[in-house]
């Protein structure tokens, strides 16, 4: 479309508006208009017939066109506060605004790419709104010139008595005026079953009440209805009042939308109150003092301990090493059982989705032992690849499997149960990355039967720097120390020491007090929840936000469905590199994460340098998730042309 | 009462009962107690399964030392199995005290020596927990 047809529509702009308010029957949108009544849109409003109809039930109406003098005509005719029209070709439609009401009558044959514009009017309805599309069609696919022509004939005479001649006579100047053909010189309309085939091709579900009329509804998903019949597990907004952080404004006048929590969570106050009170009233070193002090810290730094055991269903506290995080976590078993019982050719099975920190403690091992680091490949659709998993088992001399529980890039789930049965008739251990699946999921060691769990508190609603290993007892026992200095030893003389018992063998130094009581908290904080039902409702966030992100034209999104990820939306966008739209969200008061996530392997294998990651936690909204979508429209208005 | 505990500590400690280290002991062991480095040497005589004769020596606290004496005089009589047996609960008594989370291992030591020495590290440990 032109500027050449908006000036053929400027020379028959009176003849049109004319033949419009003859055939314009507003009744059949007036039957289907949205649920919700504020906002409309008409694409192709010529003189503003089926604008000002709408504009008695929605709050506003806008009206555009491609023909400033049609605009005038409508303009003109009567003024009407609640209608805006605007001069704007529909392929190149920038509206900030969201509708409940997009309608389109006898427009959309002069659009080139039916197909791009719909995708663009998907994208300016509000869920639950609705778009109706209305255009002429013919028996077959026929130039419209010719429809007219013949058109025109076959109406003049049997219409004289009833129009009258002077309107029969406007009607056949205006259908074989040299300017109106002109104007249809490229214009095809089709036959209804193309109608059908291209309109249902972009609008599935759509509803076709006759065979030029295509009515197509945002999607009413079930969550918004569980939304709206408040069967949510729980009160998201009471638990929104718990973090402080929440509160404040991210750029004056815009809240904040916290959506980087695979990265690191917000902490609720009553971890931020029981780390502040051990510093103001009971701070002492553990384990050492006989003094009051350093026994309320001891006592609070090993209830914590049993707290966390009792989180995973571990069988004994003294299985559960506090360490700095899962890195830590992970690099202590490379560097102490790793060092010890690995030889030269023996493999360590990881796989292709894995966190840098699951990698790289291998690779050095690998280098100062021989020993081999394999990966399980990943399907397309972001799972692991279990045939292959079992094969590289059975032919190689593995050792240990060492596998992230749920990935911080694609969301996958995998299913280490099934695995760590699987490792264990290989005789291998299996190591479970539970950074991203702990914080999430009720996560019981005992029955996952893994031999060595990691995972992170600051994940979790607690403080940095501290995380956990749970480990195999046995397996604990036979490894060497990790570091030497207090804490781990049992006797030291210069000729020699001895090792103290578990867990603190493994806790050389005075440890993070502080962080270990906020982390007991956390874990206080999230049972009171209840881990089953936080993890119901992030698969209800999760769900709904790949619903509305598969609706952003332009966008790809990386990793299994819904049902089978963790709370993470790990996307690109056409032409905006990751990290101008991580900026460009920022400043709708947005924080998402962007780049490769410490994931390179895994952004090679999806062929992509950098991807943008919202991640979701308890405290994340639905409305949130909109206020993404949407502010990803305009991050396309900034970057797309 | 507490005072009365407090003089039997006192006593136990600046006198510990049976002293010092048997030759040729049928049990011989040693412990640490590694938050605070008190030591405990227990060497034991076994004649048909019950403990005939104490020895020990060691160095550190009171609580530790008097908790030594006290359960040094216990065992003599006791058959090795019944010894085992004990629970930490029995040293607790000895001293009989409401003894913080820290102080709990000087008192027990003696017996955690007696146990690793016989049943290992894996059984105190779950003596200790209380398991």
């Amino acid at each position: 479309m032109s500027d050449a047809v908006a000036e053929q529509f400027d020379s028959v702009a009176l003849d049109y508006d004319f033949m419009a308010s003859l055939f314009h029957k507003p009744d059949f949108f007036l039957d289907n208009l949205s649920k919700n009544r504020q906002l409309a849109l008409d694409i192709g409003c010529g003189s503003g017939h089926l604008v000002k109809a709408l504009s008695s039930h929605y709050e506003h109406v806008i009206g555009i066109d491609i023909s400033e003098s049609l605009l005038a005509i409508a303009n003109a005719k009567q003024f009407v506060a609640n209608i805006t029209y605007l001069c704007m070709n529909a392929e190149q439609i920038t509206l900030d605004q969201k509708f409940d009401l997009i309608v389109s009558e006898n427009t959309l044959h002069h659009i080139d790419d039916v197909g791009s514009l719909l995708e663009k009017l998907k994208s300016l309805l509000k869920p639950e709104g609705k778009l109706i599309i209305r255009d002429v069609i013919s028996d077959t696919p026929t130039p419209a010139r010719w429809v007219y022509l013949v058109g025109a004939v076959q109406e003049l005479f049997p219409n004289i008595a009833r129009l009258g001649i002077s309107v029969a006579w406007r009607v056949f100047r205006f259908r074989v005026s040299h300017h109106w053909l002109n104007h249809l010189a490229n214009d095809v309309y089709l036959s209804e079953t193309s109608f059908r085939e291209l309109y249902a091709s972009h609008l599935p579900d759509a509803y076709f009440p006759d065979n030029r009329t295509v009515i197509w509804q945002k999607k009413t998903t079930g969550l918004n209805n569980m939304i709206t019949n408040k069967t949510l597990p729980f009160d998201v907004e009471k638990i929104r009042a718990d973090f402080p952080i929440l509160q404040q404004e991210h750029h004056e006048g815009v809240p904040l939308v916290f959506l980087d929590n695979a990265a690191s969570s917000q902490k609720p106050i009553q971890v931020i109150d029981a780390i502040s009170n051990y510093y103001l009233n009971y701070h002492a070193n553990v384990h050492r003092g006989i003094h009051k002090l350093s026994e309320a810290a001891t006592e609070a730094y090993e209830n914590s301990r049993k707290k966390v055991r009792d989180f995973i269903n571990a069988p004994n506290h003294r299985q559960m090493i506090f360490t700095r995080g899962t890195t830590e976590s992970i690099n202590l078993v490379a560097y102490t059982w790793g060092r010890k019982f690995l030889n030269e050719g023996d493999v360590v099975l990881s796989t292709q989705m894995e966190h840098h920190s699951n990698i790289v403690p291998w690779q050095i091992l690998a280098e100062e032992k021989g020993i081999v680091v394999k990966f399980i490949p990943i399907h397309a659709d972001g799972t692991l690849d279990l045939e292959a998993y079992q094969q590289i088992l059975d032919s190689n001399p593995v050792k240990l499997v060492t596998v992230v529980h749920s990935s911080n890039v694609l969301g996958t789930v995998n299913p280490v149960k099934e695995m760590a049965k699987i490792a264990h008739e290989h005789g291998a251990l299996i190591l479970v990355d539970g950074a991203q699946s702990v914080p999430h999921m009720p996560v019981d060691v005992q029955d996952l039967d893994c031999d060595f769990l990691a995972f992170s508190s600051h994940k979790m609603a607690g403080p940095t720097g501290i995380g956990i290993l749970y480990g195999n007892r046995d397996v604990l026992d036979s490894m060497p120390p990790y570091q030497g200095g207090g804490d781990m030893i049992s006797r030291v003389t210069l000729e020699g020491s001895t090792w103290n018992d578990l867990p603190y063998k493994f806790e050389a130094g005075t440890p993070s007090i502080a962080e270990a009581i906020g982390l007991g908290v956390a874990v206080d904080y999230l049972s009171a929840i209840g881990m089953d039902k936080i993890h119901q409702y992030e698969q209800m966030i999760t769900a709904y936000a790949l619903e509305r992100l598969e609706e952003v034209s332009g966008l790809t999104l990386y990793g299994p469905e819904a049902e089978k990820k963790g709370a993470v939306a790990s996307f690109t966008l056409e032409n905006a590199h990751a990290h101008d739209v991580a900026q460009v969200l920022d400043s709708y008061g947005i924080a998402v994460r962007a780049g490769h996530h410490c994931a390179m392997p895994l952004h090679d294998i999806l062929c992509v340098t950098a991807t943008a990651r919202a991640s979701f936690y308890i405290y994340n909204t639905f409305e949130e998730v909109d206020k993404l979508a949407e502010a990803l429209e305009k991050v396309k208005d900034t970057f797309i042309l | 009462m507490e005072d009365m505990y407090r003089q039997m500590i006192l006593d136990h400690a600046r006198n510990g009962r049976n002293w010092g280290l048997l030759d040729s002991a049928d049990f011989d062991h040693e412990e640490h107690n590694p938050l605070c480095g008190d030591r405990l040497h227990l060497t034991l005589k076994v004649e048909d399964d019950v403990i005939k004769e104490v020895g020990w020596d060691g160095d550190g606290c009171a609580i530790s030392q008097a908790s030594a004496s006290m359960f040094g005089e216990q065992l003599v009589g006791m058959t090795l199995d019944e010894a085992m047996k004990l629970d930490k609960q029995v040293v607790l008594d000895n001293i009989g005290l409401d003894l913080t989370i820290n102080r709990v291992k000087c008192a027990t030591l003696p017996l955690k020596t007696l146990i690793i020495g016989t049943l290992g590290a894996r059984k105190w440990e779950d003596i200790e927990d209380g398991e």
